[in-house]
């Protein structure tokens, strides 16, 4: 026993941290599939799509949510990253080790972890961009989505769609008294699913015309 | 069976002459029928290599005494079939345990300290009577316990877990399994809360990330996940309970 | 050697499987410092792999109704064809119960009885009752007239062990794993503790106690085939013949399982021939109607394996690089059955043999199973010939099993004798000062150094350790196996002698240094061949068939002469045990017929 660690040690606070990865965590999951079926209104049409936008604007969704998910995403960032390798040693433990073992769940942590990072940085800009040309109006982004963001997005839409996805399964993993061989498949169809909806979504914004 | 030759690649290292550092050496061996990694070593110690540590104790793959990194998979050597292998078979030494030499790991003592922390043994404080009968016990409920008891203590999910191999302090499955056995059993008399303390942290039951290579690998086939999950289930409601 | 690595406590226990950890919690719940030995780390000993179940005459399920201590007592005395000391049987059958309820306390998930009917395999239907459920349940053991062996699904051993090493933690007790004692440190009166070699680092120290308890099991591995651990080589029973003054008692006493798989040995249940199993040769045809027509597969152990390796002499055996070997099929009982009753039977043939049994044959033999002899203690598992000594568990003979052991009975064995063994120790450890003579000491190692020191400086010598155990292994199993012939235990006597000639020079191939595997053996070899010739030697002598002991030249127990005990002494210098008789104590059940077992070959 170390007087340190002794002291430190507050089993209280990390089960505390645990349960705010995972509700942030199902929090940002509802919100990244509420958001994507959102925005893939624009398949019904400008219409739809700007209807949505105004419905969100008018009952003052937009304002508590938004800065509700910037939020979750960064504590969320922090709960869940507090466990990755971040010394050196480890980082390369943990590569030796994966690639000694061969093991398709082990991988996928790293893949959690690279994608989070990586959805940390473009939704960073995503959300940067959108927020500057307020309101959201289908002729706004699709104008985005023909000057370049096209590629942004379509990057977004991978990563989010497998962290989400990925975290959802280890949710069930850690907490379910489901056997993983039952839901695998189901999230992986889930996956295909929402990142076809998205891709639609996306070329229909591409050949949207604009009018100027 | 075709004959093969196979080609062993096995980690050496012996701690009384530190100047020959840790290699990999070859060896060659034919292949006979039925043979087992435990048949393959034996030979290979009685007929080119007498100094070859390895440890196998019951050899029916029962008392976990032979895990090791089999082409970077830990599993019983005892129970591997060289017939399930290449002709190429790499052989290690589990990781995150103490090396005595070559294949040989220090897994008792470790497993020793793991159950002295976790004071795994039946809390009670009634007296034993040695003329009244048993306390009667449901069988669904002590089928339940010996499916958590049956861990042989092999040190496989601890060698597979990249989180216990990151974290020297991590309890690892083999740890969090034993402790969803004294979770079920009545007979413990421990509250949630009082087992939370040891096993409600970052180095017990939160520090799993669910990474699965345990229940993927455990060779008696535990059932790790439901039984990881059922501790964290549990732990999470006594942290927030405080009962 | 340094005073200062000496490692001084009340009790020394040399074994951590159940006897001795038994022993070693009793001693410590009652005060005393306590400190364990063992090979492996405890929860890695051989009473693991005990699946069977642990006899105790609880009388819970339907077909054991109206069992009591007095019926095991005369399952247990019938089994060791009246070899056993009655007053320890009926001692052991009256503590079994509580042994198996202070275990339930301790954390074994004992299997439960579950109320209600239902069908047996032969037909016949029984009824749980209601207001036993919940109580341990009991099954079906070979040669016991009641449904009496508790278990705890397929890994009974396995839950024991982990419980009474539990409680060890518990306590604090002190084990030093990779650990094997070596010699006993003693001056022919008293014993004060052992040399011991660390199996981690190949160094010496010397362990020193008020008193020492060899708990060390059984030694089948000298036997080429066998069913026990890689680490059971007798060697806790070989320290103690080497004192010159313990004898060992009834080492001819060997007990052979009819089905171990080949080559590895594993045992596979009885359960495969209770449920229908045939065995077959290499003609694929059914032998065992042949020879038993009544009973066929489902006779006893010992006369099943008789008839497998009789068949097998003449010629029908299947050959394999691992030697001949007979077939077991369990293809007409179907995937059903198989899968669920005999499931642990499906797994070891899927992991060791790679075969599937539901379709294919399983290559079975007789295989060495148990050791009914050991170090010889009185009731109270003092060692006779040394105080200070005690010896409990499957290295004991304490003599509960006589000739041949019930299945069932030695699980219970080791925790009844721990418990009684242990109250013993507590007592004496109580008065006894804690003495020792510092030159004794000091001389005892010496002794133990010098031979290392010889083998690793390999001045010497040509023996190669592993081929002249090979022989032994061989020996044994060709000649001292299931039949003995005063011809063929003759030959094995003199083959064992030259062997051990040849063992005084071994020459390492290896450097011996640090945890090497091949100065470990070479320090062992000697030993066990000493061992060997006890059981050969004994076994020679002995000219009748009693139990396990079976004399193809003396096929019938003989009452009149050879109703004693063999006592095996080794000594100083000698090249051969002294073997000496002592009577056997009849209290209770005079000799009559076991009701099975009896056949002459023709
Ligand atoms: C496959 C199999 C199945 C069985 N099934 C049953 C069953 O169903 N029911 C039943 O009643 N019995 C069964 N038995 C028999 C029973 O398991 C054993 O007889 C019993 O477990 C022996 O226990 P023990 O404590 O005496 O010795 P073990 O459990 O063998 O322990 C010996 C201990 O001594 C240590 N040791 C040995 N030598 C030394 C040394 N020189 N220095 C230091 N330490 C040493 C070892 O490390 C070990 O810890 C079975 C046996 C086998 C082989
Ligand atoms: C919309 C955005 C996001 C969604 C929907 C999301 C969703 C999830 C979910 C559901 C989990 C599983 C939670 C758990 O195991 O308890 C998770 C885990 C994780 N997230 Fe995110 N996340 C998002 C953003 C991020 C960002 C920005 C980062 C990094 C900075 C990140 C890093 C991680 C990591 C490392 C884990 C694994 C934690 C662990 O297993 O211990 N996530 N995420
Ligand atoms: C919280 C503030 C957010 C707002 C207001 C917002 C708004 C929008 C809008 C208006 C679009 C349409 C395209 C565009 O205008 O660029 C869009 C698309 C998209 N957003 Fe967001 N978003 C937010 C957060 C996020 C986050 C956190 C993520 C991911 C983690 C994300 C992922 C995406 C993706 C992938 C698309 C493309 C959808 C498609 O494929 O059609 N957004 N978002
Ligand atoms: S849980 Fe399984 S893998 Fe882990 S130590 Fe126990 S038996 Fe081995
Ligand atoms: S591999 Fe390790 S991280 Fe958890 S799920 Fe198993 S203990
Ligand atoms: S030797 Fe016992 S599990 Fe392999």
């Amino acid at each position: 026993m170390y007087l340190q660690k002794t002291l430190a040690k507050s089993p209280r606070w990390e089960a505390g941290t645990e349960l705010v990865e995972l509700i942030t965590g199902l929090f940002l999951l509802g919100f990244l599939q509420f958001h994507l079926f959102a925005v893939s209104s624009i398949i019904l049409g400008q219409e739809t799509f700007n209807r949505d936008s105004q419905f969100l604007d008018e009952y003052y969704i937009s304002y508590i949510g938004i800065p509700l998910v910037i939020l979750a995403i960064l504590v969320h960032g922090l709960a869940a990253m507090r466990k990755a390798p971040w010394r050196v040693e480890e980082m390369r433990i943990f590569l030796q080790h994966s690639r000694r073992l061969q093991h398709l769940d082990t991988w996928a942590w790293l893949a959690q972890i690279l994608t989070g990072l990586g959805v940390l940085v473009l939704s960073a800009i995503h959300i940067w961009s959108t927020l500057s040309t307020w309101p959201i109006e289908a002729a706004k982004s699709a104008l985005r989505v023909q000057s370049g963001h096209f590629s942004l997005l379509l990057a977004l839409l991978l990563l989010a769609e497998i962290h989400a996805m990925l975290g959802l399964y280890r949710i069930l993993v850690k907490w379910s008294w489901v056997h993983r061989q039952r839901f695998t498949k189901y999230l992986v169809y889930a996956t295909l699913g929402l990142v076809a909806l998205g891709f639609v979504a996306l070329v229909v914004f591409y050949f949207t015309s604009v009018k100027v | 069976m075709a004959e093969r030759l196979l080609t062993f690649s096995i980690f050496r290292y012996n701690p009384a002459t530190p100047e020959i550092p840790p290699r990999m050496q070859e060896f060659q061996l034919d292949e006979t029928p039925n043979m087992t990694l435990f048949i393959a070593l034996n030979r290979l110690r009685e007929e080119q290599d007498p100094s070859l540590m390895f440890d196998f104790v019951c050899r029916a793959a029962v008392c976990g005494s032979c895990g090791m990194l089999i082409n970077g998979r830990p599993g019983l050597a005892c129970k591997t079939l060289t017939q399930d292998l290449p002709d190429r078979i790499t052989l290690m030494p589990l990781p995150v345990f103490k090396l005595v030499g070559d294949l040989s790991v220090d897994t008792g003592v470790w497993f020793r300290q793991l159950n002295e922390n976790l004071e795994a043994w039946i809390h009670t404080d009634k007296e034993f009577d040695p003329r009244s009968p048993e306390e009667r016990m449901d069988n669904t409920l002590a089928q339940e316990i010996y499916e958590a008891e049956r861990c042989i203590e092999c040190g496989s999910c601890i060698a597979a877990c990249a989180t216990a191999n990151m974290r020297a302090d991590f309890l690892g499955a083999a740890g969090l399994n034993r402790i969803a056995r004294f979770l079920i059993d009545p007979r413990d008399e421990r509250s949630p809360y009082q087992i939370f303390e040891v096993v409600g942290t970052d180095e017990g039951v939160f520090g799993c990330i669910g990474l699965m290579a345990c229940d993927d690998i455990c060779p008696v086939e535990i059932p790790l996940q439901q039984q990881l999950a059922l501790v964290r289930r549990k732990m999470a409601w006594a942290g927030l309970t405080g009962k | 050697m340094k005073w200062s690595e000496a490692h001084i406590s009340d009790v020394l226990v040399i074994g951590a499987g159940l006897a001795g950890e038994r022993v070693a919690i009793e001693a410590a719940s009652r005060g005393h410092t306590v400190t364990i030995l063992s090979l492996v780390p405890p929860r890695r000993s051989h009473s693991t792999a005990a699946q069977g179940g642990m006899q105790a005459s609880l009388g819970n399920v339907a077909m054991g109704y109206g069992d009591n201590p007095d019926i095991h007592f005369e399952d247990t005395v019938k089994g060791s064809d009246w070899g056993c000391d009655q007053e320890v049987a009926r001692l052991f059958v009256e503590l079994a119960p509580v042994a198996v309820r202070q275990m339930a306390q301790w954390g074994v998930p004992w299997s439960r009885v579950v109320p209600g009917k239902r069908t047996l395999p032969d037909g016949v239907e029984v009824e749980e009752l209601p207001e036993k459920a919940g109580l341990i349940a009991q099954r079906q053991f070979g040669g016991t007239a009641k449904w009496r062996t508790c278990f705890a699904s397929d890994g009974t051993g396995h839950v024991l062990q982990y419980a009474m090493d539990s409680v060890v933690v518990k306590l604090g007790i002190t084990v030093h794993d990779r650990c094997e004692a070596i010699a006993l440190i003693q001056d022919g009166q008293e014993c004060y503790g052992a040399v011991v070699l660390s199996l981690r680092t190949g160094e010496l120290r010397p362990y020193l106690a008020k008193a020492t308890v060899i708990a060390t099991g059984g030694y089948g591995r000298m036997y080429g085939v066998s069913t026990n651990a890689v680490i059971n080589e007798g060697t806790g029973m070989a320290i103690a013949l080497d004192t010159g003054v313990v004898p060992l008692g009834n080492m001819e006493a060997v007990q052979f399982h009819p089905t171990g798989i080949v080559p590895a040995g594993i045992l596979v249940t009885e359960g495969c021939r209770g449920d229908g199993g045939y065995l077959l040769d290499k003609n694929l045809h059914r032998f065992m109607p042949d020879y038993e027509p009544v009973k066929k597969e489902v006779a006893s152990r010992d006369v099943v394996s008789r008839w497998m390796v009789h068949h097998m002499h003449k010629g029908f055996g299947v050959e394999s690089p691992y030697g001949p070997h007979l077939w077991l099929d369990l293809r007409h009982l179907g995937e059903a059955h198989i899968c669920t009753n005999l499931r642990e039977v499906y797994t070891i043939c899927a992991n060791f043999l790679g075969i599937n049994c539901v379709q294919e044959l399983i290559p079975v033999r007789p295989t060495q199973h148990y050791s009914m002899g050991g170090v010889r203690t009185n009731i109270h598992g003092e060692a006779v010939g040394l105080k200070r000594l005690y010896a409990a568990g499957e290295a004991a003979c304490w003599d509960l099993h006589g000739f041949n052991r019930l299945g069932g009975n030695s699980l219970a064995e080791t925790i009844v004798a721990g418990m009684v063994v242990g109250g013993k120790v507590a007592e004496f450890a109580q008065e006894a000062p804690l003495i020792f003579p510092f030159s004794l000491v000091e001389e005892a190692v010496a002794a133990q150094a010098a031979r290392i020191e010889a083998l690793r400086r390999r001045a010497s010598g040509s023996e190669n350790v592993f081929e002249l155990r090979k022989k032994m292994e061989e020996t044994l199993l060709e000649h001292v196996g299931i039949f003995r012939t005063g011809e063929g235990l003759e030959q094995a006597v003199a083959t064992l002698k030259e062997l051990y000639q040849r063992s005084q020079d071994i020459r390492l191939r290896s450097s011996g240094l640090g945890p090497n595997p091949e100065l470990f053996a070479a320090l062992r070899l000697p030993g066990m061949l000493r061992l060997a010739l006890c059981i050969a030697q004994g076994a020679l002598l002995r000219t009748e068939s009693r139990g396990s002991h079976y004399r193809e030249d003396y096929p019938q127990r003989d009452d009149v002469n050879w109703l004693k005990r063999t006592l095996a002494t080794w000594p100083a210098g000698a090249d051969m045990p002294a073997i000496d008789y002592e009577p056997v104590k009849i209290t209770e059940l005079p000799p009559g017929d076991r009701g099975y077992g009896t056949m002459p070959i023709k």
